[in-house]
C-alpha cells in the first residue's frame, strides 16, 4: 500500500476543525482523526462484537465513510462521543447480520494474558446472549445512559434495565459456579 | 461477587489495540473509492407510537370513505376508470432489467488485491486430491453429495512451461450431471491461460482463453434447444494481479499452498466469468482473510489448520465459505458453505495421492 498515515505538517488541529476538512475531502484530516479516535472506537467495537477482525471491519467501515456521515453531525455536540455512537450502531448492524461471534481468536496467543479474574468475566461476557452482552458492554463499560443504550439497540428504556438486571444475574452466577464468591 | 464490585470488574475488562496498519487500509481503500453509509439512528416503537399511527390510518380511512361517497354523487365512474387504467400501467418495482443493471456493477475489492510476485511457486506439488461432499438441512439431515477430485500436474502450453488443473464432480442428486473442466495455469504467475469445462450431461461446454491482458469465453449448449454465447473483455486490471477463472473456490483451493498465509493475511483477487455464470459478468472480487487457526479431522487425517473466511459476490449477492487449509502443506482439508440459509455442504478431504 502506498498510503501512509503520517501527522499534519501543522501539528494537531481541533476535531471539529478536522471533522470539516474530512468532510471537505482531506485525507490528511481523515488521517489524523483515525490517529486521535481510531484505538479507542476499535475498542468500542471489539467489546461489542467479540472478534478482533469484525472490530477491524467496523472501525474501517466507519472511517471509509466518516467524510460523507460527517454531513450528520451537529457541532454542538462532541465528535469523539458522536464517532462512538456511530461505531457502536455499525457494530451492532454487524452482529445483527449474525456474522461470525467470538470464537478462537488467533491474536490471543500474542496479547499480554490479563489477570485471571478478569479473564473469566471476560469469557462470562462473551459468553452472554448478544442482546444481554450489547446492553452490558454499552451501559457498564462505554458508561452510556439506560436512553442511549435502548436507542442504539432500538429498544425501550424498560427493556434496557432488564437486560441489564438479566446479564449482571447471569454473569454473577457463571462466577459464582467459577469459585467467586466474595 | 456484589452488582457494584461486578460493575467496576467490567470497567476495568482490558481490549486490544487496532492492528497498525488498518489505519493504512482505510485510506487506500477511500482512495479506491469504497464507500460506506452507516446506520441511522433507530426510533424504538412505544405503545403511544402504535396508537398515533392506528389514529393516523382510521383517519386517513374515513376521508377517503368520505370522499368516496361523494365522488359516487358526481362524475365518479370516469375517475375510477382512470385511476384503475393508470394502476395495471405502474409497475411499483424495478423490472427485470433495470434490477439487473443495478446488480451488474461488481463491488470493490475488501483487501490488498494478491499479486503474482507474493504467491510461493515452489509450495504447489503435484497430486490429486478427493473431496467428499455431503448437505445438511436444519442442523439434522445429513445426506451424500458426491465427490470431487482436483488434479494438478505440471504440464506445457502454448510451447511455455504450465500447470494443469483438472477438475472432477460427481454429484449424486443433481439432475444436471457430473462436471468436469481442465485449466492450464501458466507456470510463472498461475494466471489462467485456457480452460475448458463441461456439465449438464456434457451437453454445456464452456470455453475459456486468456492473454496477458484480454479473456474470450465461449458458451453452448448443444441439447435440444440449442444456444451460443460470445463474449471477449480487456482484464482492467494489471497484469501483476493473480487472478481465478469460473467456479473460483475451487481453483484457489488447489493454489492456495503458494498463497502465503499467516495470522491476520488478508488479501482479495478476481474472478473473471463472462457469459457462463448468472450474476457474474465479467470480473467480480473475492475477499480472504485467516481469521482462526483450528485443528481438523477429515477422513483423510487430523491437521492444523488456518481457518480461512471467503467472501464471493455474485452481483450484489454475497455467498460466505469457511475453508480449513493445512498449515503445513497449504491443501484445503475441509470447506464449509452455506447456501441457504438452513442447507450447509460440506466437503472433507478424503484422499490424496502423489504425482507420479
Amino acid at each position: 500500500m502506498a498510503t501512509r498515515i503520517v501527522p499534519s505538517a501543522a501539528g494537531p488541529a481541533a476535531p471539529a476543525a478536522l471533522a470539516r476538512q474530512a468532510q471537505a475531502g482531506s485525507t490528511g484530516a481523515l488521517g489524523d482523526l483515525y490517529q486521535l479516535y481510531g484505538p479507542a472506537l476499535f475498542r468500542v467495537a471489539y467489546r461489542l462484537t467479540g472478534s478482533r477482525e469484525d472490530a477491524e471491519d467496523v472501525v474501517h467501515d466507519v472511517f471509509v465513510g466518516l467524510p460523507e456521515a460527517l454531513q450528520g453531525y451537529k457541532e454542538q455536540g462532541r465528535l469523539d462521543a458522536w464517532l462512538r455512537r456511530v461505531t457502536a450502531r455499525v457494530a451492532l448492524m454487524k452482529l445483527r447480520k449474525g456474522r461470525r461471534q467470538a470464537t478462537l481468536q488467533l491474536e490471543q496467543e500474542s496479547e499480554p494474558a490479563p489477570e485471571r479474574d478478569l479473564e473469566e468475566l471476560q469469557t462470562a461476557v462473551n459468553a452472554l446472549p448478544v442482546p444481554l452482552r450489547s446492553v452490558v458492554v454499552l451501559k457498564e463499560i462505554e458508561g452510556y445512559s439506560h436512553a442511549e443504550t435502548a436507542e442504539m439497540l432500538g429498544i425501550s428504556v424498560v427493556t434496557s434495565r432488564v437486560r441489564l438486571m438479566r446479564a449482571l444475574s447471569r454473569l454473577r452466577r457463571t462466577l459464582e459456579r467459577l469459585g467467586h464468591e466474595s | 461477587m456484589s452488582h457494584d464490585a461486578l460493575r467496576a470488574a467490567l470497567r476495568r475488562l482490558p481490549a486490544p489495540d487496532p492492528s497498525p496498519e488498518l489505519g493504512e487500509r482505510i485510506l487506500h481503500s477511500r482512495a479506491r473509492g469504497v464507500r460506506f453509509m452507516p446506520p441511522r439512528r433507530r426510533w424504538a416503537v412505544s405503545w403511544g407510537h402504535v396508537a398515533a399511527a392506528a389514529f393516523v390510518m382510521a383517519f386517513i380511512a374515513g376521508s377517503w370513505k368520505l370522499s368516496l361517497t361523494f365522488s359516487r354523487m358526481g362524475e365518479s365512474r370516469l375517475n375510477r376508470d382512470r385511476v384503475r387504467e393508470f394502476l395495471r400501467s405502474t409497475i411499483p418495482w424495478a423490472s427485470t432489467n433495470e434490477a439487473r443493471a443495478l446488480s451488474d456493477k461488481p463491488p470493490e475489492p475488501k483487501f490488498p488485491l494478491v499479486r503474482v510476485d507474493s504467491l510461493d511457486l515452489s509450495r504447489l506439488v503435484e497430486g490429486t486430491w478427493t473431496y467428499r461432499s455431503t448437505r445438511t438441512t436444519d442442523d439434522v439431515l445429513t445426506a451424500p453429495n458426491g465427490y470431487s477430485r482436483i488434479h494438478l500436474a505440471h504440464a506445457t502450453f502454448g510451447g511455455r512451461a504450465a500447470w494443469l488443473l483438472m477438475m472432477t464432480n460427481s454429484r449424486d442428486s443433481a439432475s444436471w450431471g457430473p462436471y468436469g473442466d481442465t485449466t492450464y495455469l501458466d507456470a510463472e504467475s498461475l494466471r489462467p491461460q485456457r480452460s475448458i469445462y463441461y456439465y449438464n450431461k456434457n451437453r454445456t461446454v464452456v470455453v475459456q482463453s486468456f492473454s496477458a491482458d484480454s479473456a474470450t469465453e465461449s458458451l453452448d449448449f448443444s441439447g435440444p434447444i440449442r444456444q451460443s454465447h460470445r463474449e471477449a473483455i480487456a482484464l482492467p486490471f494489471s497484469r501483476e494481479t493473480f487472478f481465478v477463472n469460473g467456479w473460483p473456490l475451487d481453483r484457489v483451493g488447489a493454489l492456495l499452498p503458494a498463497f502465503p498465509l499467516k495470522p491476520g493475511w488478508r488479501g482479495s483477487l478476481y474472478q473473471v466469468a463472462l457469459v457462463s455464470r448468472i450474476g457474474v459478468r465479467g470480473v467480480s472480487p473475492m475477499d480472504l482473510r485467516v481469521v482462526a487457526r483450528d485443528r481438523v479431522t477429515v477422513p483423510a487425517g487430523t491437521f492444523d489448520c488456518w481457518r480461512l473466511e471467503v467472501v464471493t459476490y455474485f452481483g450484489q449477492d454475497i455467498q460466505q465459505q469457511i475453508v480449513w487449509v493445512s498449515r503445513d502443506k497449504g491443501w484445503v482439508v475441509k470447506v464449509q458453505a452455506v447456501v441457504t440459509t438452513d442447507v450447509v455442504v460440506t466437503r472433507e478431504l478424503q484422499s490424496y495421492e502423489p504425482g507420479s
